[in-house]
């Protein structure tokens, strides 16, 4: 044991130049996120009000959250209903789109992958969305069916539960095109196009078989890169909903777990019960992620 | 009967053809429709004049100049003071006494001179007034003549008050300019009765009988001495040729000007302005502009953003080493109206030199210019004696005034057709039905023809004022295709009614920014014909170099710090929940005042999110200010705040406000905020159309229903407002709720009041307004109300001012009155409006020094001091910026007129307030899902409440434990 860990120092010390130029990225990346995430552990064994010194209360914060907390199921619902729809749904689309694109002229390419990559780079523009689907009777969709004489009232979108979650997904649909599809896009680029004409003479007939036998298993990183980053944000939907149906939303129709922890950390000043919200999201994020990594390490060249 | 209808369609071609073939002559003399005219006339002075005018057409302008002192005033209120002898005035600034002179010192008080008028004609009027320490409101008057309004109607009148720097521009401890206050003047100040809104440049003409005339001023802003009242007639203003001739001519007027002279006065160093919000400004961008430093924030520029609405004036003190000719110039631009130029009166000692000194006209320029006042290449040569003379710039309506008129009546009129449609066809009209909206409305192809013809003619007028405002105007002509297709196909016209509509606000929008006449000035000057010009750029690499030292500077300058020194532990933490501007308001007033005073340190920092982090990291301030009611409770229950009743003089703050509105901030016995901004909701009437639809404005909520059911029959639209998705608003079930005299909590605020009848009463009351009425849940107020497809509303008091400020085609056609009230068991109303209130608290970190905390809140809640900083925030914001101080003597203060400042004062002190708990977030958001619940998805008021009321309950009783209090 001794003896590897003075080897481990010898290691270290032989490629210091190394380390060093890791250090930026590793001390920021220790500081703020790895004990961010063990303090949120922490916490969430105990009662603390952001103000006062928190006390330590065991395992109250999560019995209460699986057996006291009708809320949370509702958030816990939601979360579920966003991530299986907007994740996978998402990260098809992506491929789909990114795929397309692929098949462009150089700069009509360039010009499309902007126009997909905008919702994204373009911060807090799905606010917009809001006026789209304002319940005041000139509100873009309602002045429009109520023009066609589908609807005789304007509905108000965004605080009657029946169409809230559909237009959140939406929204979160829309403005989940981006590092994803990017990376797709620089994946599609680097397949050698050597591979094609090996694969042309090989027999393949179809561009799907094309896609399916060797666009994709050449793109490996990139799949499991985008996989992440799509459940990351699956998962943390969030702001799209405070800004576009109120927070917490009507009978927290549009509640998701992120919104959750953002009430009883902010608004109900509840920072230990939020921190155990919290390592239950990250635990089951941990989860899904290594599930998909093993599928799709399985089914990649990775 | 064919024959006639041939016949009638004949004549009507012929005159629709004679018509469109001479725009010209439809420009001169727009013809206006006979119906809408009446109304625009009642309200539009201007408009009135007109026809004031060409009555008295043949009326002359009797030349010469007749003065009227407070010896011919025969009748007057008893508080006028008639024969004053202007002691009031003897303070170190009066320039002379004179005596008598008349004092009105309260609104609502006349006088009235008999006059002697040896020929009956047109004279103008002025006025010698001095204005007295008042409110910073300009004096304000309507005129009677011989019994009579002058054009019909009511006519206000605006006396501009006179202010100086108290003190010149000085420096902070960062070496940053600070401006000086402003102070008014006490001097005498001769003007002419002239239109408001800058739409004639001319001072009005009245017309006087001949032999005994009675001219009767009503004081609706008072605070003033007059003098005496001036009737006269100019000669005709010379033009510049003639006055240059009759100088050169003159052998007395020597020339020694040297060949270099340059005598200029910066912008900033104005000697007088009218208006206290024409302060100096910063420009930060052109190196040439004097003074600059790209370190330092300098004041180097007078009237950026702030010198446009017709009537204000600056006036400038040069002075000359010798007697001569010399040329005006100045270094400014205009770079806010794009396309258009502004105009500007230029007076030289006071006076209009010539003809060509009245309208100057600025362009539109991105970058500074020198503008040298003349034709180009041929600047007028002025004659000026050796010594210090004014130059004095009044910023007017220009040639566009008439413009921005004949576009108010047009949008007043276009409104006026909507609303007429909307009252056929309904807000949501059927698409698939024929409203044959012709028959109903029997003029309306006259009234469209009508307006087409005017909309291109007044487009054409403006379009010949400029090179580039092209694009601008083509709403113009957009509607008047609209119009046009309108004509064309009637049956298209309901279901493009929404689009019509929002074309006429943005008319409007459009017509709003062309009376405004921006003009930024750098330096003047007066220089020698043979002098060069100064530079107006500074040239590229200069620039370059500025630039390059700005950005620099900016790594080590802190423009956010606003304290100039830290004074380490002693000083006082204290966040500002606001902006820059009104935080550098509170520094200042801190450092003129409370420091000198107490000696006790302050250092301010603008913080609006993070209170809760701050505290936790201990970086908390000792006292923030204006933050929302419910934080004081929830930070108070969680032992981090001060109790402020137990500080000495808390009893005596406590008085400055109305009843109960303590109620927010006080937890377990102990109250933990003191008040400073509160905002309450008053109902809105367009009393126009109410008076069309014949009925009055309701006082109850019964007359309320009424009236509403009366509009709505006319297909009109009520608005009683619940905020939106984001940010929803209560405040009408607190009402409701404060007026069944029910409150949301029990004795000890264990659990919710909900289940009493009175709230069960309240909450269906609140909800019927969108199930039984339909009232529509969200909504654009200000578009609505301005087209009149909103007649009534409720809406926060302040929004008095957005109105004034961005509706004026409506002026006059408004009211502003109190919130409907309950009918009590005793037969009393109940008028009271929930409030929001915003506060100032202190933390328990600021330990030894909560003595001092206590007194600088003390001090900044204070009447004086809310007063002063309301005033400067209305100066820096203007008008729609207004300040809704707490503090009851300040808010008496404020800019209100005495009528508006009752209502509100009625308002404001006849509120109650709603406790707050530690749960109120969920008490709260619970009310807004049982609205939801009820309008959304038809669930039964009574049910609804009752079901949330259970989780509600259940959210206190856990926080209550949480907190240890059961």
């Amino acid at each position: 044991m001794k003896k590897y860990k003075a080897g481990l120092w010898k290691e270290v010390k032989r490629n210091r130049d190394l380390y060093l130029m890791l250090a930026p990225f590793a001390i920021l990346f220790t500081i703020f996120t790895i004990c961010s995430v063990v303090m949120a552990i922490v916490l969430g064994f105990t009662d603390f009000n952001m103000v006062e010194t928190p006390s330590f209360v065991g395992w109250e914060n999560f019995t209460r959250i699986f057996l006291d907390d009708d809320v949370f199921l509702i958030a816990a619902r939601n979360t579920l209903i966003f991530a299986i729809i907007t994740g996978p749904v998402s990260y098809f689309l992506c491929l789909f789109f990114a795929w397309m694109i692929n098949e462009l002229p150089h700069y009509l390419r360039i010009l499309m992958t902007f126009v997909f990559y905008i919702p994204s780079i373009s911060g807090s523009i799905y606010v917009v969305w809001s006026y789209i689907f304002s319940g005041d009777s000139y509100g873009l969709v309602n002045s429009t069916l109520m023009q066609l004489g589908i609807i005789n009232e304007p509905i108000l979108w965004l605080t009657d539960t029946r169409y809230m979650l559909a237009i959140v997904i939406i929204v979160q649909l829309w403005a989940s095109l981006g590092t994803s599809f990017l990376s797709f896009i620089a994946g599609l680029q680097g397949v050698d196009g050597a591979l094609y004409e090996a694969g042309a003479i090989d027999g393949i007939r179809t561009r799907f078989q094309e896609l399916l036998l060797i666009t994709l298993p050449s793109m490996g990183p990139q799949l499991m890169f985008a996989a992440v980053m799509q459940i990351g944000q699956a998962f943390s939907v969030g702001a799209i909903c405070n800004q576009l149906v109120g927070f917490p939303s009507t009978d927290y129709a549009a509640h998701t777990i992120v919104t959750h922890i953002n009430d009883h950390g902010t608004t109900r000043f509840e920072m230990g019960y939020a921190c155990a919200l919290a390592t239950i999201l990250f635990i089951v994020m941990v989860l899904t992620n290594t599930v998909i990594r093993k599928v799709l390490t399985k089914k990649t060249n990775l | 009967m064919k024959k006639r209808i041939r016949t009638t369609a004949w004549i009507t071609t012929v005159c629709l053809m004679a018509g469109l073939c001479l725009p010209v002559h439809a420009e001169n003399q727009p013809a206006l429709p006979e119906t809408a005219v009446e109304i625009v006339a009642q309200q539009q002075v201007a408009g009135n004049y007109r026809t004031y005018l060409e009555n008295h057409g043949d009326a002359t302008y009797p030349i010469g100049r007749w003065e009227f002192g407070s010896d011919y005033i025969t009748k007057a209120s008893d508080k006028v003071v008639t024969n004053g002898s202007a002691e009031a005035l003897n303070k170190e600034e009066a320039t002379e006494k004179r005596s008598p002179v008349s004092l009105f010192t309260d609104n609502g008080v006349y006088a009235e001179w008999t006059v002697s008028v040896e020929e009956a004609g047109l004279y103008r009027l002025a006025v010698v007034y001095c204005g007295l320490d008042g409110k910073q409101l300009d004096i304000e008057t309507e005129l009677t003549i011989n019994g009579a309004v002058p054009f019909g109607t009511t006519a206000r009148f605006l006396l501009p008050r006179s202010y100086k720097d108290e003190g010149s521009i000085y420096q902070d401890g960062l070496g940053n300019d600070v401006r000086p206050m402003k102070v008014e003047v006490m001097e005498w100040i001769e003007r002419s009765l002239t239109d408001k809104d800058g739409v004639y440049s001319e001072p009005y003409a009245f017309y006087f009988e001949k032999g005994t005339n009675t001219i009767r001023l009503d004081m609706v802003q008072a605070d003033v001495a007059i003098d005496k009242i001036v009737l006269y007639n100019e000669k005709e203003l010379p033009t510049y040729k003639q006055y240059n001739q009759q100088n050169r001519a003159d052998k007395t007027k020597v020339n020694k000007v040297k060949k270099d002279a340059l005598h200029t006065v910066e912008g900033e160093n104005a000697y007088r302005v009218t208006h206290t919000v024409l302060n100096p400004s910063y420009d930060r961008q052109s190196a040439l502009t004097s003074p600059q430093d790209p370190a330092k924030l300098k004041l180097n520029t007078i009237g950026s953003g702030n010198w446009k609405m017709p009537g204000q004036t600056i006036t400038w003190q040069i002075t000359v080493d010798q007697p001569g000719y010399y040329q005006l110039g100045m270094r400014a631009r205009q770079n806010l109206v794009r396309g258009f130029f502004s105009s500007r009166n230029i007076y030289i000692d006071g006076e209009l030199l010539f003809k060509e000194m009245q309208e100057v006209e600025v362009e539109y320029s991105s970058g500074w210019k020198i503008i040298m006042i003349g034709k180009e290449n041929d600047p007028y040569e002025i004659y000026l004696t050796a010594g210090t003379h004014t130059i004095t710039m009044e910023a007017v309506g220009g040639v566009v005034g008439t413009s921005v008129q004949e576009f108010e009546e047009i949008i007043f009129e276009l409104n006026e057709m909507y609303r007429d449609m909307i009252m056929v066809t309904g807000t949501t009209p059927d698409t698939y039905r024929d409203y044959k909206l012709e028959q109903e409305i029997p003029d309306l192809h006259k009234r469209m023809k009508n307006l087409i013809k005017r909309l291109r003619a007044a487009k054409k007028k403006i379009e010949s004022y400029t090179s580039e405002g092209g694009s601008n105007v083509a709403t113009a002509e957009q509607i008047a295709q609209q119009l046009e297709s309108f004509i064309e196909k009637p049956r298209s016209v309901p279901s493009r009614l929404a689009n019509f509509q929002s074309n006429i606000s943005s008319l409007s929008g459009y017509v709003l920014s062309l009376k405004e006449q921006p003009l930024e000035v750098d330096y003047l000057f007066f220089k020698s014909p043979k002098a060069a010009l100064p530079k107006a750029e500074a040239g590229f690499f200069t620039q370059i170099i500025f630039r390059w030292n700005a950005f620099i500077s900016s790594f080590f300058e802190d423009y956010s710090q606003l304290s100039d020194e830290d004074y380490g532990d002693d000083a006082l933490e204290v966040w500002v929940g606001l902006g820059r501007d009104q935080t550098q308001i509170i520094k200042d007033l801190t450092e003129n005042f409370f420091t000198p005073q107490t000696k006790v340190p302050v250092n301010l920092s603008l913080v609006q999110q993070g209170l809760i982090e701050a505290i936790a990291a201990g970086k908390g301030p000792d006292v923030m200010l204006y933050t929302d009611s419910a934080t004081p409770v929830n930070l108070a229950a969680r032992n981090q705040l001060v109790d402020l009743s137990k500080m000495d003089g808390f009893d005596t703050v406590k008085s400055w406000y109305t009843e109960g509105i303590m109620t927010p901030f006080t937890y377990n016995g102990g109250v933990y905020a003191i008040p400073l901004q509160q905002s309450v909701s008053m109902l809105f009437c367009r009393t126009d159309i109410l008076e069309e639809i014949g009925v009055e404005v309701p006082k109850t909520w019964d007359e309320f229903y009424l009236v509403t059911t009366q509009i709505q029959k006319k297909k009109l639209e009520v608005g009683v407002p619940v905020g939106t998705a984001i940010l929803p608003n209560n405040s009408m079930f607190d009402t409701l709720l404060l007026q069944n005299n029910a409150t949301y909590y029990n004795e000890d605020h264990s659990a919710t009041a909900f289940d009493t009848e009175e709230a069960m009463k309240a909450f269906k009351q609140w909800t019927e307004f969108y199930t039984k009425y339909s009232l529509d849940v969200e909504f654009d107020f200000l578009n609505r109300f301005r087209s009149g497809q909103m007649p009534m509303a409720i809406q926060d008091y302040m929004m008095y001012n957005t109105l004034a400020v961005a509706a004026p085609e409506i002026r006059g056609l408004w009211t502003m009155t109190a919130m409907p009230g309950t009918i009590q068991a005793d037969g009393t109303i109940n008028g009271t409006a929930a409030s929001t209130v915003m506060c100032a608290i202190m933390l328990e970190k600021a330990g030894d020094k909560k003595e001092n905390a206590f007194r600088f809140m003390q001090w900044f809640a204070s009447a004086d001091v809310q007063t002063e900083y309301g005033l400067a925030v209305e100066n820096v914001l203007g008008e729609g910026g207004r300040y809704n101080p707490s503090n009851l003597e300040a808010l008496e203060n404020m800019n209100w007129s005495n009528e508006e400042l009752q209502k509100i004062r009625q308002q404001v002190t006849t509120s109650e307030f709603i406790p707050n708990i530690p749960a109120t977030y969920y008490i709260t958001r619970n009310i807004t899902n049982a609205f939801r619940a009820v309008v959304n998805k038809g669930l039964i008021p009574r049910e609804a409440l009752n079901s949330y009321n259970l989780d509600m309950n259940s959210e206190i009783t856990r926080k209550r434990i949480e907190l240890g209090l059961e």
